[in-house]
């Protein structure tokens, strides 16, 4: 017989879906670490990002019956994970100001961008210190890859605002990125 | 610029597509415990909910049940319809009755407007065996329609008309009161010398009269009977906020979800399956109620469009469709105007309680997302009145068509910015039993 630690993902969906304990914590245990890190980009602090974990995978397993196989499963429980953290956000989006493209004061991009590669935690450091909706519209733009359109519509925004809140929030990323770079910079002139 | 933006984002797209983090080992203690927690919070207010309504229904035939007993041994109007028993009916005992002892004194008893039960024949007096199937025209039925309390008052002054030989003729029918038929105490009489002279007075059931055939069962009815429901959420708008908190992204405002519902939206099959009972209060008022199973079901397409992401746009042209399924125990309380015969007719008004089963809503082509209109309520209340037709194969079975309609007195959801009144009209039949 086979061990549970043996499933395929089929089996492993099929046993969560009866309910099965160890099934769940398996899936559980396949998921968690990558989802953790989504959740992270979508929240301020650990605590935050631990409460939609914990939500997103409630809900995973009391939806999992309805799992239909034309995605894949990581697909499936990513977007699951993304809208429990933009539920838990709606009432700060809904406070936030948001600019439109038309309000927008242009400022110049900064140019600092090579072919170093950035370790995640630096990179998460620098989006968990965006206000919300920066946050939000930045991690489906430029990590999940979805279109103005499509955030506008997720968010209950325009598609100007949409365009506008990304370009503000590159805008401050590229400055603490670049002043990340002239510490760096500096460290290294201070050791020649 | 392009370029640089294509690049900008490929260093968050490298540096987050294989990262991982451990969260606190809590985090699954406490998706332990809430997935623990999911059968009781779904399984214990069914079983309330189940609970209540059976309280209520038995409540509410019950309370009827008492004002039928009240009715039936009151002073209102009743046709005999005592049917299979013999009882003897008797003179109060310890009344010494004089027997006549010639043909004179018969006589004049005879002539004599009678003010007590007298036993000119030496017969014994006893009611009826009530197979007898002989018809009675005219004055007869007016006559049988005895008033028990007023029967009961004037009891001294009602004579025993002398049936000889069981011969029966429609001016000598004895009225006697249906109270006293049933309530005395069954005792001989003291004249009972000649038993071999036994006479018979033929009582009439009332399912002996034509007229009066299918107004015998009169107590109430219980019944079985399905519908179907042409089903209406209600939807209405509160506000122009998000409508919920939850539907995440489909929609830039509640308007463009309310239009949706109202405008986009295609009912499926709903029906109910109730059993209905009732029992009269007075002649024509019954307290009507029951226990019903409805299920309704609707489907709405969203014009939202869909949260995919590029490699899945082809299928996001397609609007994404939600179906919302709920089903219900229903008990509802009414007040109904009983018209009965051969043919008979129905009004009823009165108020139901909602006890939701599951209210459950499923995304036909998009997974992931989760729909939430709010919380659906465990209790509403509806406001209901129906108007009926039925026919009497007998007296006491016949087929019962009625139509009614009910709203939602309440929203069903506990949400700011939406409210729902779910109306419907059900077409319904079944078959009725009378007693």
């Amino acid at each position: 017989m086979m061990q549970p630690k043996e499933w395929t993902e089929e089996k492993l969906i099929e046993m969560c879906a009866k309910g099965n304990g160890t099934a769940q914590r398996l899936l559980y245990e396949r998921f968690y670490k990558k989802m953790y890190v989504v959740a992270l980009r979508y929240s301020k602090t650990t605590f935050e990002a631990e409460d939609i974990l914990q939500e997103s995978f409630v809900k995973i397993f009391a939806a999992i019956a309805n799992f239909k196989k034309d995605s894949s499963l990581d697909y499936w429980i990513k977007r699951i994970v993304i809208n429990t953290a933009l539920k838990q956000n709606r009432r700060m989006l809904d406070k936030m100001h948001m600019d439109d493209v038309d309000d927008m004061v242009e400022e110049p991009a900064s140019e600092v961008f090579t072919d170093k590669s950035y370790d995640f935690k630096e990179l998460l450091a620098i989006i968990q210190q965006l206000s919300p909706g920066y946050q939000a519209v930045f991690n489906l733009y430029a990590i999940e890859g979805y279109k103005h359109n499509e955030i506008a519509e997720m968010l209950g925004i325009s598609e100007g605002t949409s365009k506008s809140q990304y370009a503000r929030a590159k805008a401050l990323i590229q400055k603490m990125l670049a002043k990340d770079e002239e510490k760096v910079y500096e460290k290294q002139r201070e050791k020649i | 610029m392009k370029s640089n933006e294509r690049k900008f984002e490929d260093i968050f797209r490298d540096a987050f597509e294989n990262a991982e983090l451990m969260p606190s080992a809590k985090v699954w203690e406490r998706i332990e415990r809430e997935v623990a927690k999911k059968p009781r919070v779904i399984i214990m207010p069914r079983l309330k909910q189940i609970g209540i309504a059976a309280v209520i229904a038995l409540f509410a035939l019950s309370t009827s049940y008492f004002f039928g007993y009240r009715y039936f041994n009151a002073s209102n109007p009743v046709a005999i319809r005592n049917a299979t028993t013999q009882p003897v009916v008797t003179t109060t005992p310890n009344t010494a009755i004089t027997q006549p002892q010639g043909d004179d004194q018969k006589q004049a008893i005879q002539n004599t407007p009678q003010t007590a039960l007298t036993n000119p024949n030496d017969l014994i007096v006893q009611p009826p065996v009530a197979a007898s199937k002989n018809l009675m025209a005219g004055s007869a039925n007016r006559r049988t329609e005895i008033i028990a309390g007023s029967a009961r008052r004037n009891i001294a002054a009602s004579p025993l008309v002398d049936t000889q030989n069981g011969k029966t003729d429609a001016n000598n029918i004895a009225t006697l009161p249906l109270a006293e038929l049933q309530l005395l105490p069954v005792e001989t009489h003291s004249l009972n010398k000649a038993p071999e002279k036994v006479a018979f007075v033929p009582l009439l059931s009332a399912e002996d009269l034509p007229m009066a055939k299918f107004e015998a069962s009169r107590r109430g009815w219980i019944g079985l009977m399905i519908a179907h429901n042409q089903f209406s959420p209600g939807f209405s708008r509160v506000s122009n906020a998000q409508p919920t908190p939850f539907i995440v992204g489909q929609y830039a405002e509640a308007s463009v979800f309310h239009n949706d519902l109202t405008d986009s939206l295609f009912n499926k099959n709903s029906a109910s399956l109730q059993i209905d009972g009732g029992y009269f209060i007075s002649r024509k008022l019954a307290i009507r109620s029951g226990l019903a199973f409805m299920r309704n079901s609707y489907s709405v397409n969203t014009s939202a469009e869909l949260i995919l992401p590029p490699f899945l746009q082809g299928s996001a042209a397609k609007p994404n469709s939600i179906e919302i399924n709920t089903q219900m125990l229903s008990v509802p309380l009414q007040l109904a105007y009983v018209s009965q015969g051969k043919f008979g007719y129905l009004f009823s008004a009165g108020i139901a309680g909602d006890f939701n089963l599951s209210h459950i809503i499923n995304s036909t082509r998009v997974e992931g997302i989760q729909y939430d209109l709010g919380n659906y309520k465990p209790l509403n209340i509806s406001g209901l009145a129906g108007i009926g037709v039925s026919y009497n194969f007998t007296p006491h079975v016949g087929i019962h068509i009625d139509v009614n309609y009910r709203r939602s007195l309440t929203s069903v959801y506990q949400t700011p910015h939406l409210q729902a009144h779910p109306q419907w009209i059900s077409l319904g039949g079944g078959l009725l039993y009378k007693f």
